[in-house]
């Protein structure tokens, strides 16, 4: 899911810088000192994450958990995915440092999106099923969002980006069933066996 | 709590199986030699340049094995997988078309033009996760630094 450099046209790189630095402010505005374990263990989930990859067809996916890092972060997200971005851009040569802003918010708005959609049913949940059904949702949110903007940002590039966004999202497609299937196991998996990291959470204050 | 534990256990093995066996996901460019290419000229002697070449495998005369344009000498090149004839079509887009079969044998076939050695990300990884380690700590440091500060 991530852009390279030299892709994406310059005002939709200062665009994306804007916003992401914006993002990133509210998200540092929101952490609190109890978060900050929770945030770096998230961070370091997200950086790792991209070593996982997903088969699809003649190219490979990787795991991208926002969604999962949605419903665990909330606004804290945005700075977590900023660091583990950075880091992945200059360790692994993933995107660009250039085309930073764009890839996190990218990742980072549909984590916003997934918190305040879903997080308010996640804690309601009293049964697992339901929280699997949270979770499964969380992951595909995450992964459809992030092709939107994908899109979005192709679109708003040029014309000739259509095909490109096209293209996109079909390969993306198993990425976004592995993604919902594994965040419903993983939110299920700590709603049983640590429930406080799910129900304490970054709001913006 | 001792099952709810052991049923971490293969969600964790299945993670660093997965990962172990991950493929770069960074794109990286590397130098070849060798590959089997076309040249093509007008017949004044000019080189069609910029023209779309289609290179046809040999077992799949409908479907191109490869796609792309003449550089701007005219020269267009591939890397055939198996022996056989293969089939090179350039169109320049105004009329002008040529066709070239090439037979390659056993021998000529090109093996991997360079073995790219898999990149050990461990060490990077690990460097990675000591840097967010470093960074939240600094982050905890500082925040806790500015509560006493507000205290005070």
């Amino acid at each position: 899911m991530h852009i390279s450099e030299g892709i994406l046209s310059t005002p939709v790189l200062a665009g994306g810088g804007v916003i992401a630095a914006a993002g990133v402010y509210v998200g540092l505005r929101s952490l609190n000192d109890e978060d900050i374990p929770k945030t770096a263990m998230m961070t370091a989930v997200f950086f790792t994450a991209s070593l996982v990859q997903v088969p699809a067809g003649p190219v490979s996916m990787h795991l991208v958990l926002n969604g999962l890092m949605g419903l665990l972060l909330g606004w804290s997200a945005f700075p977590s995915i900023l660091i583990a971005l950075t880091l992945q851009a200059v360790i692994f040569r993933y995107g660009g440092l250039t085309v930073l802003g764009v890839n996190t918010l990218i990742m980072a708005c549909p984590a916003v999106l997934v918190h305040i959609l879903l997080s308010p049913f996640l804690r309601m949940a009293q049964s697992r099923a339901r929280v699997l059904v949270v979770g499964a949702c969380a992951g595909l949110l995450g992964i459809a969002g992030g092709m939107a903007f994908v899109a979005l940002a192709f679109v708003l590039t040029g014309r000739s980006m259509y095909g490109v966004a096209g293209l996109f999202v079909v390969t993306h497609i198993p990425v976004l069933l592995v993604e919902g299937v594994f965040t419903a196991a993983m939110v299920s998996f700590l709603w049983r066996m640590k429930p406080e990291l799910i129900e304490s959470r970054s709001y913006v204050t | 709590m001792k099952n709810k534990a052991l049923g971490i256990l293969p969600a964790a093995l299945a993670f660093v199986v997965l990962s172990s066996n991950a493929q770069a996901h960074g794109v990286v460019a590397h130098t070849v030699e060798g590959g089997v290419g076309v040249r093509v000229e007008y017949d004044s002697g000019h080189p069609v340049a910029h023209a779309e070449a289609r290179i046809f495998a040999p077992e799949m005369p409908e479907e191109p094995y490869q796609s792309g344009f003449t550089d701007v000498k005219g020269f267009f090149m591939f890397f055939p997988s198996k022996p056989g004839e293969w089939r090179i079509e350039i169109d320049d887009g105004m009329g002008h078309r040529a066709v070239k079969s090439i037979l390659m044998d056993e021998e000529s076939v090109l093996q991997d033009a360079v073995t790219v050695p898999s990149r050990n990300r461990w060490k990077e990884t690990v460097m990675g996760l000591l840097v967010i380690i470093a960074l939240f700590s600094i982050l905890a440091f500082w925040m806790s630094r500015t509560r006493i500060n507000e205290k005070a």
